[in-house]
């Protein structure tokens, strides 16, 4: 049997959750609570552990998708949930006061990670809050040494968007990968 | 000065005679198509009258009482100026008659836009504030539409297998998998002059109009327009893809596109027009591979290396998955578009397209002396235990 997972993480309210209830083929786990800090004023319910979903590649080959909590106290799991992982789906609330500083915060925690796996980084609520636009996260990533990563405008509730966003992840990692 | 897409202006004909009327009413469409029709004295927006029949002093009288808000344009062989109306004098030079109608077309259009001006705050701020967004695109013609099922969604839905087939042909030309066994050979048929078409008229327009900040609409012949918003970094499109994209392979000369700057606000251009906004960079992406049709820009040498600056906003744009494919090596490694063909398998066409449409974003940087790292690890060999399986999931994403 062939598993691998991909880590979904984000600042609170980015839609890892959601995004990973699109991709999942079964329901997903999850383990919101009611918020009770600051997250209360965001959204009722928050995740405290993780996310979980799944989906069936065929028979034997799964992929799992996990969402990491959105608060940073939460952060002694990250490493845990990052082992084995095929890579790294970041998801940025645009409507936050400081998309900038979640973008640095999130790029910096999983910097190890993302330096051995990939990295895709989808922009959230840009509906909602046009600015900072997506070339200003490009201009943002560089500026930190980034090389040039895959960073889209997304909707987590949209399976479309979501799937092109993972595709971006896969092919990043190899983009050679065969028809 | 013209607008995208406003609803048709009606002008009244007075006094013209049996000849001059239908001669005048052909002028009328031919430069504005269904943009002014004839209708009815009482029903019109805006007056042309000929003073010089037996009626026209009489007629002029009336439309000086019952119509003195209106535009007046008066016709005439005298030499002669009354108050608040515009004389021209025969016999008639049509560019005159061209431009002071534009004249009047564009007051009337501010007068509108001051009448909506008084309404309510709150209905106003509701009519400008979703302008910061993509976008619906309307009407049966996009290929590729814009969904709006819910409040907020501004994303694109995935068309059909034929329709995407016809996408692929549109932007990245006909398959040559028939041919896929003849060595790449390049020839004038793999080139477009994209100096010459609307991809590098919007392309230069939009950057005028970002450096002035200030909008402008690109007039086409037929009336028909596209208006640049650069603040917003939108556009208002009057013209469907079914009807833009002929447009994107013809040779175009200033004559046959003008490109006006606007004196109005982009909030009043925007409330008094009834298109959706669109993202300025979806409209020359889209543009740009219409006109690409699998070609390259002329002058492009295959042989240099390039990579991306950046990663095009693949899920806003008109997008197949063969470009994530082709970003996603460009922006890892400089390479030329020969060794992309070789090393992704992949049609020319789909190269060639996502490489003029990045050419036009510039998006694509040049790397003529770079010589690939000899200690990288060939990304084949490296990924090979896992390519299987990405594979796997890959088809299952693309199904979704």
């Amino acid at each position: 049997m062939s598993e691998h997972k991909i880590i979904f993480t984000g600042p609170v309210g980015a839609g890892k959750t959601t995004a990973i209830s699109v991709l999942s083929d079964i329901v997903p786990i999850t383990t919101d609570e009611l918020a009770s800090d600051m997250t209360k004023d965001l959204k009722q319910q928050t995740t405290v552990a993780m996310d979980y979903g799944l989906m069936r590649i065929n028979g034997s080959e799964r992929v799992h998708l996990y969402g990491t909590p959105g608060q940073e106290r939460f952060n002694f799991m990250w490493e845990v949930l990052t082992q084995g992982g095929l890579g790294l789906v970041l998801l940025i609330d645009n409507s936050r006061k400081e998309p900038f500083q979640d973008l640095y915060f999130f790029l910096d925690a999983f910097k190890s990670f993302i330096h051995t796996t990939a990295i895709s980084i989808g922009i959230t609520r840009m509906d909602e809050k046009s600015h900072p636009e997506i070339d200003d996260y490009h201009r943002e990533i560089s500026a930190m040494g980034w090389p040039v990563l895959p960073i889209m405008e997304v909707d987590a509730r949209e399976k479309e968007d979501m799937s092109m966003l993972v595709q971006s992840l896969l092919y990043t990692i190899d983009p050679t990968i065969a028809e | 000065m013209l607008f995208a897409n406003h609803e048709p202006m009606g002008i009244a004909l007075l006094g013209l005679n049996g000849k001059d009327q239908p001669m005048m009413e052909m002028f009328l469409k031919r430069h504005w198509s269904t943009q002014c029709i004839v209708v009815p004295d009482h029903l019109a927006k805006l007056c042309i009258l000929d003073l010089d029949g037996i009626e026209g002093n009489r007629l002029l009288q009336r439309q000086q009482s019952e119509y003195n808000q209106r535009p007046l344009i008066v016709l005439s062989v005298h030499d002669m100026s009354i108050v608040g109306v515009r004389v021209l004098r025969k016999p008639l030079r049509t560019e005159l008659l061209k431009e002071t109608i534009d004249v009047c077309r564009s007051e009337i259009l501010q007068d509108r836009i001051r009448i909506e001006k008084a309404q309510s705050e709150s209905e106003r701020i509701i009519r400008v504030l979703p302008s910061t967004g993509p976008v619906k695109q309307r009407g049966i013609a996009s290929e590729w539409q814009f969904q709006s099922s819910g409040e907020n969604k501004r994303r694109l839905s995935v068309p059909s297998a034929a329709s995407q087939a016809r996408i692929i042909e549109s932007t990245c030309g006909k398959s040559n998998k028939k041919e896929e066994k003849q060595p790449l050979i390049t020839n004038k048929s793999y080139f477009y002059n994209h100096e010459s078409n609307l991809q590098l008229i919007l392309k230069s327009a939009i950057e005028t109009s970002r450096s002035n900040r200030k909008p402008a609409h690109l007039v086409f012949q037929d009336g028909k327009s596209i208006t640049i918003l650069p603040n917003a970094n939108q556009c208002l499109n009057a013209i469907s893809d079914s009807k833009l994209k002929p447009r994107c392979l013809l040779k175009l000369s200033a004559e046959q596109v003008k490109v006006v700057s606007s004196d109005y606000s982009e909030s009043q251009l925007m409330m008094s027009c009834d298109d959706n906004p669109q993202p300025l960079d979806a409209l020359l992406w889209k543009v740009s591979l219409w006109s690409s049709r699998g070609r390259l820009p002329i002058g492009t040498v295959e042989d240099v290396n390039i990579g991306i600056r950046k990663w095009p906003n693949l899920t806003r744009m008109l997008a197949i998955p063969e470009f994530i494919r082709i970003a996603a090596l460009w922006s890892k490694n400089p390479i030329s578009l020969t060794k992309t063909a070789e090393l992704l398998r992949i049609e020319t066409g789909y190269i060639y397209a996502f490489f003029s449409a990045c050419h036009a974003m510039d998006l694509i940087q040049f790397h003529s002396s770079y010589k690939q790292n000899s200690n990288q690890k060939d990304p084949i060999s490296k990924k090979l235990a896992k390519t299987g399986f990405l594979r796997r999931i890959l088809t299952r994403l693309q199904s979704m």
